[in-house]
């Protein structure tokens, strides 16, 4: 059994994986909310899934995909994302009741005159407001907002971002409001047939007024009204529902409902897709599931002629969303971590954990590259395109850096090394979604699919790399001061997988920032321009120059390899995301953000190791095989 | 001693150190990139000798450190007396040599650009249409006197560096029938025109005039007091001043009303408020947001503010004038201290006494800020003026057409691009070519690169653009020394793992004992 049994986990992993990987379906007599979601809009300037506006939406204002409907009291109703998108379309007074702004700056709540703790009786937890609870101070908001986005990014005080942060919030919500109706319609399917019929008499009416001739003032006026409505909602800017009429626009053809209504009242057709929308609402507020499902279906197949494409990559968008592969690999990486931390305990009786860990790191790092490559397609670009990419391509490369060690040298080291640098960054990554579209479109500067092909991946690689080896000598360190477990042997094998890697990372490390120069050369005209980001990997090559040169000449032995190793992860992580906050603020060294704290407890835990890696040997419980 | 410099010239404890410093210096000068900006912290940290610590640096900079330049070298050095004295030439080592040869290549490289390279910039400001043939520096001017033009129709134009005007030298030029006299130089300035600061001053003074009158009596108190109701920060003030006479009653109007039949009392508040209400002016007009300092009138408002809460006197219709000639007459100028952020930039300014013969004929004020101005001298006619410093080519770029496109619906640029027609006479060559972002034009030694790109009003919303043109002769040794180094060092690398995955091993975690200390 045992011989089987790894085997069998394995595949458990995977039947977990594929029991999601299809597209989610709509239960018969219940709202079609997932076939809703798959409807395309643009946003962000791409085309997506109305299920990615909904969830990248409830990230930045909620920190969370899904909305609890009550988080004062237990056992709550939870929204899915496309369920809280519906009402944030077509029935806003009961979105407006939904606790999902995120307010945690005790001043902010202070000026909002919110609770600042939990309290029933306000229906809150403190924490999430809804927008009813906050609007009666949105002008308040607003004049904050404005004084601190004129105070330089780098003096902002916490509480300026913290305004800021609550006023974008606001400014989403809007806009996901003015999508397809403006904001408090009420019945939008009846308002605008009263405005198309408005129209003829209208445009009649100005057109008389032009020329000077009498006119019926009173259509003219309602024409104008309901303009008027218009016009607020393109202040707001919502993301573009309407697809153009005519096959072969594009892209550039969509446009907004706002605008829609304008062309209009030019004596244009009423776009399908308008009263597409509409008559969804009517049925929702009804509660007319049938009604409902069927709107969302005669949608699509009016899109299907023209917009197949555009159909089918709202579909496989929705499909990602629901797998979420990211998660899962957290999950898995986790329990790999487990089985061969266990293993280590017994490695002679628990043989089978060690090849439950890397058969289920195997699986991991199956569904973590898929998740890369869905990306990759998505997108039509190459894995690393923003910060949150790299954190989710520097796991990928550590994962498999530890396994190929693990193939080497057997011991369970590399499955550690694997699942834990694969936990670290994907934990790093869902945090960076945080704040907004994971798959934003690239600046012009930045499109060139040939560098970020080769540039961005070699460079991340080397991160990968220097990460491994220092995240081996941390393994060295913990091992050899607070076990037994660091043997002769198995002090030798660490120090020799640390070389290698070190190798490794140099080599891609310098040829990473070399390409680096040569793009920087290609688009402004100078190889190397002591930028921030240049500076943070030219310092990583340094470093691992440093710690060869080191090992070379005999200078250092294996304890301070291992010290310079664990810098390593300090110089990496520097210009990794210290370079970032530059220009946020380091120098007003009150400033402290989550990252920014996260990156000193990292600076600072390295800093430990360090010095546990420099004690000398009689303090280490491994003894002297150091 | 010789043999012990050199063993110490070509050790590996050298190379690690100097390393060490590298880094840490790397690290410090992206630091120091925060308060000084990157043009700044280049030129202090890596493209130095020697970094000391200077008043108001922040607390982490070291008394002295070594600079860019002396790593630079020192590595140089090291490298190559390390070959000198241990090269052999053996398969194994040859990933090594060519490794450190392609640095050698790199750091002499980096070198030749310090000391060759040049980056200016092309302004199509006037929008699509214009044609120019020279690029503009970004940061050194120039003082130019031009003569009015010729039998050719081609003005002549007599220049001279910036850094002479610095020195305050004697400038004189063959082929001007007088000479110059620096007398005044800043590196950074601020010039105002009379208009702007004559409206923002009689602004001020109104706004002053009004708060004696409004405050002259003890019967205008309680009326005052019901208007400061309507606005928040109004009746702030008032609380304040009627607590320093004694009222803490928050109903203002009631506490201004017993005042005010208070004759011991009234003469006091009205002075109160009168204080804290020109305070709050002033306070107004020099606290103006950094993002509308582009306008003049706001900066003009910040001079006035600042002018009289330091106690000087404003007379808007005698304002002072920064020099007896030319634009000088109706703008003041005065000096600022250098800004050195990341966006921002010095304008300089300087005084200038033309002199013929050792006569003066007057002094002028001259400023990237101020248009070329009119100098009549024996009945001719030159202008003269500052201007950022001009590289002629012997080529012209006319704009043609931008394309500046966005992602639907948003605002993050997709491509610019500008379509130019390139004209060289000489040749006899004339072509369009396209320059967009990544995509660069090389021609006549020079590179150019699309920067900016807009639109601007006064043009009648016609695309304007920027070019940086970048003139660097060692550019080519970078592509070659990584080539090089890349190349030694994938050779190293595979050397070692054909070696290493070729040998067997297989411990495991607690495979043997732990050895006891």
């Amino acid at each position: 059994m045992k011989k089987h049994l790894p085997l069998l986990i394995a595949l458990a992993c995977v039947a977990w994986i594929f029991s999601a990987w299809r597209t989610p379906s709509d239960k018969p007599g219940i709202l079609a909310a997932n076939a809703f979601a798959r409807l395309p809009l643009i946003a962000n300037g791409r085309v997506q899934p109305l299920d990615s506006l909904a969830r990248n939406t409830l990230l930045q204002i909620r920190e969370k995909q899904t909305v609890n409907t009550a988080p004062w009291q237990g056992g709550a109703r939870t929204l899915s994302a496309a369920e809280w998108l519906l009402e944030m379309f077509f029935q806003q007074e009961l979105a407006d009741t939904r606790p999902v702004f995120r307010i945690l700056h005790t001043d902010v709540k202070g000026l909002l005159g919110l609770p600042l703790d939990a309290d029933e009786a306000h229906q809150t937890d403190g924490k999430h407001f809804s927008w009813n609870q906050i609007s009666p101070k949105l002008g308040e908001v607003r004049d904050e907002a404005r004084r601190a986005s004129g105070v330089e990014e780098s003096a902002r005080s916490p509480y300026d971002r913290a305004i800021l942060q609550l006023w974008n919030s606001v400014g989403q919500y809007m806009r996901l409001q003015n999508t397809v109706q403006p904001q408090n319609a009420k019945n939008w399917e009846r308002d605008l047939q009263v405005f198309v019929e408005a129209v003829p008499a209208g445009r009649e009416a100005a057109k008389a007024q032009q020329a000077g001739q009498p006119h019926d003032g009173q259509a003219l006026e309602k024409l104008i009204t309901e303009l008027q409505r218009a016009s607020v909602m393109k202040e707001i800017n919502p993301p573009l529902v309407i697809p153009p009429a005519h096959p072969g626009a594009g892209v550039a053809g969509w446009t907004r409902t706002d605008e829609a209504l304008f062309q209009i009242a030019r004596g244009e057709e009423v776009p399908g897709a308008l009263r597409a929308y509409a008559s969804m609402g009517t049925a929702f507020r009804a509660g007319d599931v049938v009604g409902f499902g069927a709107a969302v279906e005669r949608y699509r197949e009016q899109l299907a002629p023209n917009g197949h494409e555009i159909l089918k990559k709202g579909e496989r968008e929705q499909v990602f969303n629901h797998l979420e592969p990211f998660y899962k690999a957290i999950v898995l990486y986790v329990f790999a971590g487990l089985c061969v931390l266990v293993y280590t305990l017994a490695p002679e009786r628990l043989a089978w954990l060690r090849e439950t860990g890397r058969l289920v790191t195997l699986v991991t790092l199956g569904i973590h590259s898929a998740g890369l490559i869905y990306r990759m397609v998505l997108e039509g670009r190459p894995p690393v395109t923003n910060l949150y990419s790299s954190a989710v391509f520097i796991g990928w490369g550590a994962c498999v850096l530890g396994l190929l060690l693990e193939r080497v040298w057997k011991n369970g080291i590399g499955i550690l090394v694997s699942s834990s640098a694969g936990f670290m960054t994907l934990i790093i990554a869902h945090n960076l979604a945080q704040s907004g579209d994971t798959m934003e479109m690239m600046r012009a500067v930045l499109d060139t699919n040939f560098w970020l092909a080769t540039h961005v991946v070699v460079v991340t690689l080397g991160y990968s790399a220097t990460f491994v080896a220092g995240l081996l000598a941390v393994l060295y360190v913990v091992l050899g001061v607070f076990t037994r477990v660091l043997t002769q042997e198995m002090s030798k094998s660490l120090v020799k997988m640390v070389y290698g890697i070190v190798c490794f990372a140099a080599l891609f490390s310098f040829i990473g920032t070399v390409l680096g120069g040569i793009w920087a050369d290609q688009s402004w005209g100078r190889f190397w321009g002591w930028d921030a980001k240049e500076n943070g990997a030219l310092m990583i090559v340094l470093w691992n120059a440093l710690f060869l040169h080191a090992r070379w000449g005999g200078i250092v032995r294996e304890r301070g390899l291992m010290g310079l190793a664990i810098a390593g992860n300090i110089v990496t992580a520097w210009s990794w995301f210290g370079v970032n906050m530059l220009g946020i603020g380091l120098h007003s060294y009150g400033f402290m953000s989550a990252a920014f704290t996260w990156l000193m407890l990292f600076v600072g835990s390295q800093a430990a190791l360090i010095g546990f890696a420099l004690l000398p040997p009689r303090f280490w419980r491994s003894g002297s095989a150091a | 001693m010789s043999q012990r410099l050199w063993k110490f010239l070509t050790s590996l404890k050298l190379t690690v150190v100097l390393l060490l410093l590298s880094t840490l210096l790397v690290f410090l000068g992206t630091l120091a990139q925060v308060h000084e900006g990157l043009w700044e912290a280049q030129e202090r940290w890596f493209k130095s000798y020697l970094v000391f610590r200077r008043a108001g640096d922040a607390w982490w900079v070291p008394p002295v450190f070594t600079g860019g330049y002396t790593l630079g070298f020192s590595l140089l050095i090291n490298l190559l007396a390390a070959h000198i004295k241990r090269f052999q030439f053996t398969w194994k080592k040859v990933g090594i040599h060519l490794t450190h040869a392609g640095i050698v290549l790199l750091l002499v490289g980096q070198l030749v650009t310090d000391m060759f390279s040049r980056e200016s910039f092309m302004r199509f400001d006037l929008g699509e249409g214009q044609t120019l043939a020279y690029s503009e520096a970004h940061r050194d001017v120039e003082l130019v006197v031009a003569a009015e033009p010729g039998a050719d129709g081609r003005e002549k134009v007599v220049s001279f560096a910036g850094k002479a005007v610095k020195r305050k030298l004697l400038l004189q030029g063959s082929d001007l029938p007088f000479e110059i006299r620096v007398s005044d130089f800043a590196e950074n300035c601020e010039v105002l025109s009379h208009a702007s600061v004559k409206e923002a001053a009689t602004q001020l003074l109104t706004a002053l005039g009004t708060l004696e009158s409004k405050y002259g009596s003890a019967e205008a108190l309680p009326i005052e007091a019901q208007r400061a109701m309507e606005n928040e920060g109004r009746a702030a003030i008032w609380a304040e001043a009627l607590k320093a006479v004694g009222e803490l009653d928050k109903d203002i109007v009631a506490a201004a009303k017993r005042v005010a039949a208070d004759s011991a009392r009234e003469g006091k508040l009205r002075a109160e408020l009168k204080t804290r209400f020109k305070a709050q002016m002033l306070g107004a007009f020099q606290r103006i947001p950094p993002m509308q300092l582009a306008n003049e009138r706001m900066r003009a408002m910040r001079y006035v503010g600042r002018e009289i809460s330091e106690g000087r006197t404003i007379q808007p219709d005698a304002l002072p004038a920064a020099a007896p000639q030319g634009s000088g007459q109706k703008a003041i100028v005065t000096a600022q201290p250098e800004v050195r952020g990341m966006d921002q930039q010095n304008t300089p300014f300087a005084k200038v006494e033309l002199l013929q013969k050792g006569v003066s004929l007057g002094v002028w004020v001259v400023s990237p800020w101020l248009n070329m101005q009119d100098v009549s001298v024996d009945g001719h006619v030159f202008k003269i003026g500052m201007r950022n410093e001009r590289y002629y080519q012997p080529f012209s770029l006319k704009l043609v057409k931008t394309t500046h496109e966005v992602y639907p619906g948003t605002d993050i640029p997709k491509n610019f691009q500008s379509r130019m027609l390139l004209e060289n006479v000489a040749k006899g060559e004339t072509r369009e070519v396209d320059i967009s972002m990544n995509n660069p034009l090389r021609y006549g030694g020079l590179t150019f690169y699309q920067h900016q790109m807009g639109r601007t009003e006064p043009t009648g919303g016609k695309g304007t653009s920027v070019l940086q043109v970048v003139r660097n002769p060692g550019w080519l040794t970078p592509y070659l020394g990584c080539a090089v180094v890349s190349l030694g060092m994938l050779w190293q690398f595979l050397f070692h793992l054909v070696g290493f995955l070729s040998k067997p091993r297989t411990p495991k975690i607690g495979g043997g004992n732990p050895v006891k200390a």
